[in-house]
């Protein structure tokens, strides 16, 4: 049985549940996107004023409904897919749990909502003291409350659901035998499972008091609380970032199942092992972060550095591994060296999704390597070097891959095809290309020293010109063309719920349809796919030489 | 290669050569903490109140007839950043001295963004604790300091000024009142606080 028809047997119930998380997650980002085209307006300064009343307000709302809300509904609907769609028509544990979970993310939605639009113009990093000084502020905190409760309920769900899978709970076999028996993704949702939980726990020991203080309700010294919630707060925010990065490779494990019909040349325990690793080496990496901050020593953040260095290493070994399904399947048939990258199913919506995510993953990846070391962490910290990286991480690879996910989900679930297949066809292309030039041009723009998180990048005409010429680059052409990507993949969605052409059964439509593969020869090698890798460790190592270069030739040297 | 096995292998190490960055910290000579480096400071705590009054005390000493401070070689340049400006709001260095700025906030997170023409240096000013900076000019010039942590809504107009003139004995000191400040509408409106 292929995966598809596995996942076609998922139960109705079960299917309501997970659909009603993709469409509150898929409403979410629709939300991000309309505040994003405020953004843009405001930040390509070809198009007009700076706003700084508007923009700190739609800062605020774009980044709450982008990285927490799309996040969570639709990464609660992958956990959820990964406990039932995964498991063969499998069941989840509570179905009523959760509901109550989707309600308290919900509930954490309009909660939020209300305070952004009623004037807390925290941004979504809501820091203390500042937040004191918007009224509305404590609906932030308590919307946060929400949605963390909610995502503990969904993983509380999922764990039940996985305890199930055991018969006989006390055999350490039987343990081993489930945890082998699952489809890697499975695994991989297993092993962020301390990691929410985690998130959750840091969330009520920060926000509890946050919304108390916030109300008046708790006296409490200002500074201090506002240094402790920001170590506090660093902690979690940097565990949140790598929920996304396990949930996209899960997916393209999935993904490349899917649309290629390939499987892993080399064990599954070494895909699984590697998930593993995320739960081991992220907490203790948080640090870097706070690479600019005056209340760590300098010992600490160079430890810090060194072991911020650990955490591409399972995502780069991942992308190596899924790279080489593709390459061992399709040389099988016959293909060369490089030919077997022309006969990939490119025209597939979610096979480009797939392709463009790991490669913009890879790129923006890459750019993270100056942020992430304390020696040279002060050249970039807080410039526009930040959202130019985290954009493509979470947009056009995080976003791209669960995108890739929807249309298989719409086809599969809705038993819809496609609805408008060159628009699709073109979408996953036109985010990541769009995304890159938004990275690239954006990056520039950190490296010359514009500020993130400005409205008015003018500073009185004293700024440098040059930052006019790049913002209107990365806004103006890498916002715009972004925009258009998520309007084209809203409208795809959208038809498709509602006029796409019906299917027979719960099969992948016709765009979607598992590439053709017949093998003439046993192929069990992927030297191809150590290719990115490579190339992603010198770009890593070169910019970080850069970064120094950069540094010895300022004009002010500092230390 | 003959072993699949083989590939995965060479993917380790190639994950791992990652970590080629560590001996690359040894060769600029940052492996190890420098003083002064990039601690910013660590644990130096002070209240805000006690700053404040070095701050003041520091303006006053060295406040030039235009507004701005001009300060000495061996002495801390004290600076405080408040919701939405900076005080002294116009710092004067001489090339090729070293300086030692220390920095507090006196409400909620700030940082520093000193701007070097097409880069930028960039440090977090909190309240409580003291972020100093070791800095020695080397060419002369005006810089703008900006604040690059979002502070609130006047967050876009929190800016100062360095200006480094001539070293000592070479000196050609801009006139003083003639800065470019009247282009600068808030720069102007703040200098009138820098002496509180």
């Amino acid at each position: 049985m292929s995966l598809a028809q596995e996942i076609g047997k998922t139960h109705p119930d079960d299917q309501k549940l997970i659909t009603a998380y993709a469409v509150a997650g898929l409403l979410s980002l629709v939300g991000a996107f309309a505040l994003a085209a405020i953004l843009v307006t405001i930040k390509t300064p070809a198009f007009g004023p700076a706003r700084g009343d508007l923009y700190y307000r739609m800062l605020t709302g774009h980044a709450i409904l982008g990285f927490v809300y799309w996040f969570a509904f639709i990464q609660a609907a992958l956990l959820i897919a990964g406990a039932t769609a995964l498991r063969n028509g499998g069941r989840l544990w509570s179905l009523k749990l959760g509901w109550v979970a989707f309600a308290f993310v919900a509930a954490g939605l309009v909660i939020n909502m209300v305070g952004i639009f009623a004037g807390a113009d925290v941004l979504y990093t809501a820091f203390p003291p500042l937040a004191k000084s918007f009224p509305s502020a404590p609906l932030i905190y308590l919307g946060y409350l929400f949605v963390a409760a909610g995502a503990f309920l969904i993983t509380l769900d999922f764990l039940a659901t996985v305890i199930t899978w055991v018969d006989r709970k006390a055999s350490v076999a039987a343990w081993k035998r489930m945890l082998g028996e699952i489809h890697i993704s499975t695994f991989a949702a297993i092993c962020a499972v301390p990691l929410i939980f985690s998130i959750v726990l840091t969330a009520f020991f920060l926000y509890i008091p946050a919304f108390m203080w916030s109300m008046g309700w708790i006296g409490t010294d200002a500074r201090e609380f506002a240094l402790n919630f920001r170590l506090t707060y660093h902690v979690m925010f940097h565990i949140i970032h790598y929920i996304p990065a396990m949930a996209m490779i899960a997916a393209a494990y999935v993904l490349v199942e899917l649309t290629t019909g390939a499987h892993s040349v080399y064990r599954k325990t070494v895909a699984k092992g590697l998930f593993l690793m995320y739960p081991a080496v992220v907490p203790p990496t948080f640090l870097y972060h706070l690479m600019a901050d005056p209340s760590i020593t300098q010992g600490v953040k160079i430890i810090g550095s060194a072991l911020s260095l650990l955490v591409w290493i399972p995502s780069l070994l991942h992308m190596f591994i899924v790279t080489g399904m593709m390459e061992a399947h399709m040389r099988s048939a016959g293909h060369g060296l490089f030919g077997w990258i022309r006969h990939l199913p490119w025209k597939n919506p979610a096979f480009a999704s797939l392709i463009m995510g790991m490669i913009t993953f890879g790129i923006a990846g890459g750019l993270t390597a100056v942020l992430l070391q304390e020696q040279t962490a002060s050249l970039l910290h807080g410039t526009f070097a930040v959202p130019a990286y985290i954009h493509p991480m979470v947009v056009g690879a995080a976003s791209l891959i669960y995108m890739g996910i929807m249309y298989y989900g719409v086809s599969i679930g809705m038993k819809r095809n496609l609805w408008g297949s060159v628009m699709a066809r073109v979408q996953p292309y036109l985010l990541s290309v769009a995304l890159l030039v938004f990275a690239w041009a954006g990056t520039l723009a950190g490296y010359a020293g514009v500020p993130r998180r400005t409205a008015d990048i003018s500073f009185g005409g004293v700024a440098p010109e040059s930052w006019k010429a790049l913002m209107n680059v990365t806004m103006g052409i890498g916002g715009t063309l972004t925009l258009i990507a998520g309007v084209l993949f809203f409208v795809v969605i959208g038809m498709t719920l509602f006029a796409g052409r019906k299917l027979p059964a719960s099969e992948p439509g016709d765009d979607l349809s598992m590439l053709a593969v017949t093998p003439t020869r046993e192929f069990a090698y992927t030297p191809t796919a150590l290719i990115p890798g490579v190339i992603f460790v010198l770009v890593v190592l070169i910019f970080t030489a850069g970064a120094f270069a950069i540094m010895g030739r300022w004009p002010i040297q500092f230390g | 290669m003959k072993s699949p096995n083989a590939y995965l292998i060479a993917a380790f190490v190639m994950a791992f050569s990652v970590l080629l960055i560590i001996p690359m910290w040894w060769v600029y000579d940052v492996l190890l903490p420098h003083d002064g480096g990039h601690a910013h400071g660590a644990e130096a705590t002070v209240s805000s109140t006690e700053f404040e009054e070095k701050t003041a005390r520091f303006i006053e000493e060295h406040r030039l007839p235009d507004g701005s401070v001009r300060a000495e070689h061996g002495k801390p340049i004290h600076v405080i950043a408040l919701q939405y400006s900076f005080r002294p709001n116009t710092i004067r260095l001489a090339a090729g001295e070293e300086y030692e700025l220390q920095m507090l906030s006196r409400d909620v997170v700030h940082a520093i963004s000193i701007q070097m023409g097409g880069t930028s240096y960039n440090a977090v000013v909190m309240p409580g604790i003291v972020t100093a900076l070791k800095l020695k000019p080397t060419k002369p010039g005006r810089y703008l300091v900006l604040c690059n942590e979002y502070c609130g809504i006047g967050h876009d107009y929190m800016y100062f000024s360095v200006i480094v003139e001539e070293a000592a004995g070479d000196k050609h000191h801009e006139p003083s009142g003639k800065e470019p400040r009247e282009k600068n509408g808030i720069l102007k409106k703040d200098h009138g606080h820098a002496g509180h």
